[in-house]
């Protein structure tokens, strides 16, 4: 205890370093970049499959039902389109009644992709099933086929019972009530709220991004790069030297973007690189001292930032 | 038995001589002590610091005394540290000092004479302490001082006074440091 007090009043009682009268002014800047994402248009097509005991409202049941959809997929924005729904039980009197015409349906996707130009279109398909059973085989096979058009791999959707939803294995699914439930809609809303509409990366390249803005490149006279992302740099300053600014020609660097096509909202995620910058407004030539009592470095002759790296 | 009879030889002839008590010379009660001087102070900062010390006391009573202090010092960076300058261009971040104010209270421990070169030396050892600042060409820095020194009568209405003072004072350098230094001080003076 004696012991380690007179080793603090030993260590604080007045000890003498060298200093830099003029040191080097220096700044530290963070550049942050964050990659954008565009809408994609939403394409979207129903399949029913619906089964009522008292076929008379077999219409009524499809309709509102599809009217329930139609409200959800209202909030997915503008550029939508709803494909012809497919029946599978007409008259609602038996289940897989008719097989999915998996060409019409296929043929649709073809076709709202020209009405989309230059889009990536990835329709979603929203399989409407009443009977708390496994779908048919045959359906489930026909769904399978479409679901994997190579066109743009489409997402699947069920409003059905959990014996459908485990044998189809959709993107998302929203239990079935009952037919007029006017929670359908909401439901579904919450679903397309959380997906839609689908995300593709704005670009490949970020472009030239600016290591220093206007108020920088006004007073800075040398600089250097000090930390750089690993991957996705294709264009930058070297890391650790030290640049003279020319103002003629700002530093720049560019990031290359991993391009992710027509995501769902919930799985798409920006990407953000980042640069750390050092630069010098004054005396870049002097020394920097770190903490008292390290050995001075001369800021434009050390190989690395010293702000950040010490 | 040896030891009684020597005794008893010795203890008349002790008896016969006459004691001499003489009055104490060097009174200082209620009188003011003023002193002018050499000091250096030495507290490890690259600086050579010697200086010239004005001292002030006033005498409560025979033992114990209010005094003020005033140094300047004449600092310049010492060799070492010039050599550092000349050439990296780097400044030790101690700051030069400029001068010293300080007041306090000194104490008398003991009364003593001494016979030198055929005089009697009237002396007292004093301890004591001050406060005050430490000015230098940065700041005003707050400094405590501890002594103990000795005050001779040299004369009727002389004295010299030597003071071996230690100096602490919270600096601000590269982080804020309490540095504590040597300052012997030299005065000669008159009191009245």
């Amino acid at each position: 205890m004696r012991t380690s007090l007179l080793a603090i009043l030993l260590a604080g009682c007045g000890e003498v370093h060298f200093v830099d009268p003029n040191p080097p002014r220096l700044f530290q800047a963070a550049i942050k970049y964050t990659s954008r994402a565009v809408d994609e248009p939403v394409v979207w097509i129903a399949i029913f499959n619906l089964f009522f005991q008292d076929a008379t409202g077999c219409a009524w049941a499809r309709e509102t039902t599809l009217s329930s959809l139609r409200q959800g997929f209202a909030g997915a924005g503008a550029r939508q389109l709803e494909l012809p729904a497919q029946d599978l039980s007409p008259d609602c009197r038996q289940r897989g009644q008719q097989q999915l015409d998996v060409v019409a349906v296929q043929t649709a996707f073809a076709n709202s992709q020209a009405v989309f130009p230059g889009a990536h279109v990835r329709p979603v398909i929203v399989y409407i099933d009443d009977i708390d059973l496994a779908a048919p085989s045959e359906t489930a096979a026909a769904i399978d086929i479409v679901r994997f058009w190579p066109g743009g791999r489409p997402i699947l959707w069920t409003v059905a019972y959990q014996p459908v939803t485990a044998q189809l294995h959709p993107d998302r699914s929203a239990d079935w009530g009952f037919a007029g439930d006017p929670a359908l809609a909401t439901r579904l809303a919450a679903m397309v709220k959380a997906d839609l509409p689908l995300q593709t990366t704005a670009s490949l390249s970020s472009g030239p991004v600016p290591l220093l803005d206007a108020a920088q490149l006004e007073t800075t006279r040398e600089f250097k790069v000090c930390k750089i992302p690993n991957a996705n740099v294709t264009s930058f300053p070297s890391v650790g030297i030290t640049h003279v600014l020319d103002r003629a020609h700002p530093p720049t660097v560019t990031f290359s973007l991993p391009q992710k096509v027509a995501l769902p909202r919930s799985l798409f995620q920006s990407s953000t690189f980042s640069v750390a910058v050092e630069g010098c407004t004054a005396n870049c030539d002097r020394y920097f001292i770190g903490n008292p009592g390290d050995d001075p470095l001369r800021w434009d002759e050390a190989d690395r930032c010293l702000l950040v790296n010490g | 038995m040896r030891a009684l009879i020597v005794a008893a030889l010795i203890a008349p002839t002790a008896f016969a001589q006459q004691v001499r008590v003489e009055p104490r010379l060097f009174v200082k009660d209620h009188h003011y002590f003023l002193s002018g001087g050499l000091t250096w102070l030495e507290r490890g900062d690259y600086y050579n610091s010697p200086g010239a010390v004005f001292s002030g006391a006033y005498y409560l009573r025979e033992t114990d005394a209010l005094e003020v202090r005033a140094v300047i010092f004449a600092s310049w960076l010492g060799s070492s540290g010039q050599q550092v300058v000349n050439s990296t261009g780097l400044v030790p971040d101690s700051q030069r000092p400029v001068s010293l104010l300080a007041a306090g209270w000194r104490h008398s421990l003991a009364y003593g004479k001494v016979a030198l070169a055929g005089s009697i030396l009237h002396f007292d050892v004093q301890g004591g302490g001050d406060l005050g600042t430490l000015l230098t060409d940065r700041a005003l820095n707050p400094a405590a001082c501890g002594f103990l020194g000795v005050v001779a009568r040299l004369g009727n209405h002389f004295y010299g006074q030597l003071d071996l003072a230690l100096v602490g004072s919270v600096e601000q350098r590269s982080s804020t440091v309490f540095t504590v230094g040597f300052l012997p001080l030299l005065t000669l003076g008159g009191w009245l």
